[in-house]
């Protein structure tokens, strides 16, 4: 059997549309992160974690996330790291607050999230720099780099083959699903996250 | 100086919002919200509850935060999702989040500072509290609100009415935003809100510890003129 994502939502509504419907039934299984150190991780190939997480409780359960990652899964980050949840995160760094050229974002290299998505659609939104990102989370050796921030193209976005198995997707910013409801190229990011992922649970399967 | 412990919901703005010096040097005591049921909050003056934390996680402490309010302690609630449940003579009406105001210099969303000689004025800009909100608030009769969205509600009251010690409730969300890097009207207020909290005047004068009779207004306090506040962004 394929396997499922795992979201752990972070408050009792937090149940992102985009996620919940934006792919087939089961395919997304949603339990609040404190639900995690009880969890049987073994039906899941990919872990959603949100910018609202609880990043203390997530660190605790880092052996168990490792393992997950050992077994070949796929965890997609988003937020600034304040507490890394496996070895080889390091916490945030934020960029300059002010100006374009600092909030821009660049494009580093393909990937199917990112496909079709436009650059100025993830530095503006309704002409405003800045929602996508504020600065990075420092890649560990070996990750690609897929989106860079200003003029010195930090990683914002990338994604680590760890040595060891499994796969993190990074996001240095708001979660990638709440542009699903936006007019622009943005809005593909979701629904291609969650094509992405069922091809990558294919494969591990 | 008080003695202020700030609680964490283990999220990245929390965890950044509290690391900042500035914000730092006011906060004795960092506590794990599942921590604070047990926690000792004898010698503290001042808890401060941070914003977009999960409602759920703050359930275990409701008894004891209601014990130290009791008791003549000072809690504040920076969080628009289900305060009510936590905290007593809480109204929230949730709000549809508008980020976009400040596109249209036209707008104007209202947000008025009405009790502008109240001390923490003296920390906090008119600026520093107009952007967008998450949530309006019924203050509860005898609590004194300090900024409204006029017509609609309140953004930040002060309670001393509902329990022996004195509540500050605000939907605001100055963690989240500063704690994102993201917005200097969000920080502004974070500062000035925490250099209230540790040394100034809190406004017992003009905040009553008694319901007017028949639920009256609010004591007769000079308003503002009605002129909007400086403008900020987001």
């Amino acid at each position: 059997m394929t396997k499922t994502c795992l979201f752990l939502r972070c408050q009792r509504d937090h149940h992102p549309k985009a996620l919940t419907d934006g792919a087939p039934t089961g395919f997304v299984e949603s339990r609040h992160l404190r639900e995690l150190p009880d969890l049987d991780l073994s039906p899941h190939g990919a872990i959603l974690v949100s910018m609202l997480s609880d990043q203390v409780s997530l660190a605790e359960q880092r052996q168990k996330l490792e393992a997950f990652l050992d077994d070949g899964g796929v965890l997609v980050f988003n937020g600034h790291v304040a507490h890394p949840p496996v070895a080889g995160l390091r916490p945030f760094v934020p960029g300059g607050h002010h100006g374009v050229d600092v909030l821009a974002i660049h494009r580093l290299a393909e990937h199917p999230v990112f496909d079709g998505v436009a650059e100025e659609d993830l530095t503006f939104r309704r002409g405003v720099a800045g929602f996508y990102a504020r600065g990075h989370n420092p890649p560990p050796d070996g990750a690609r780099v897929l989106n860079g921030i200003g003029a010195e193209r930090a990683p914002v976005d990338w994604e680590w083959r760890r040595p060891g198995g499994g796969t993190v997707l990074m996001h240095s910013g708001l979660d990638l699903w709440a542009y699903a409801g936006d007019s622009t190229t943005a809005a593909r990011m979701a629904p291609q996250l969650l094509a992405w992922l069922q091809s990558e649970l294919r494969e591990q399967h | 100086m008080r003695t202020i412990l700030a609680v964490d919901g283990g999220t990245y703005f929390h965890h950044f919002s509290y690391e900042d010096p500035e914000v730092a040097r006011h906060i004795r005591r960092r506590v794990h919200v599942r921590d604070l049921p047990g926690a000792d909050l004898s010698g503290v003056d001042v808890v401060v509850l941070p914003c977009r934390i999960d409602p759920d996680a703050m359930l275990p402490a409701r008894q004891a935060l209601r014990d130290y309010l009791d008791g003549g302690g000072t809690v504040v609630s920076l969080n628009a999702e289900a305060a009510e449940e936590i905290l007593p003579g809480v109204a929230v009406t949730p709000a549809e989040v508008n980020f976009w105001w400040w596109l249209n210099p036209a707008t104007d969303p209202g947000i008025r500072i009405v009790r502008p000689i109240h001390p923490l004025f003296r920390h906090v800009g008119a600026g520093d509290v107009v952007w967008h909100y998450h949530g309006l608030l019924t203050p509860p009769p005898g609590a004194v609100p300090l900024v409204e969205v006029a017509g609609r509600g309140a953004l930040f009251y002060v309670d001393r009415v509902s329990t022996a010690g004195r509540l500050v409730v605000t939907t605001l969300d100055p963690l989240f935003h500063h704690g994102s890097n993201f917005m200097p009207a969000a920080t502004r207020l974070l500062y000035g809100l925490m250099e209230w909290l540790a040394e100034g005047d809190l406004g017992d004068a003009m905040t009553p510890t008694e319901a007017p009779a028949g639920g009256a207004a609010p004591p007769p306090i000079p308003a503002s003129d009605g002129t909007p506040p400086p403008r900020c962004c987001a």
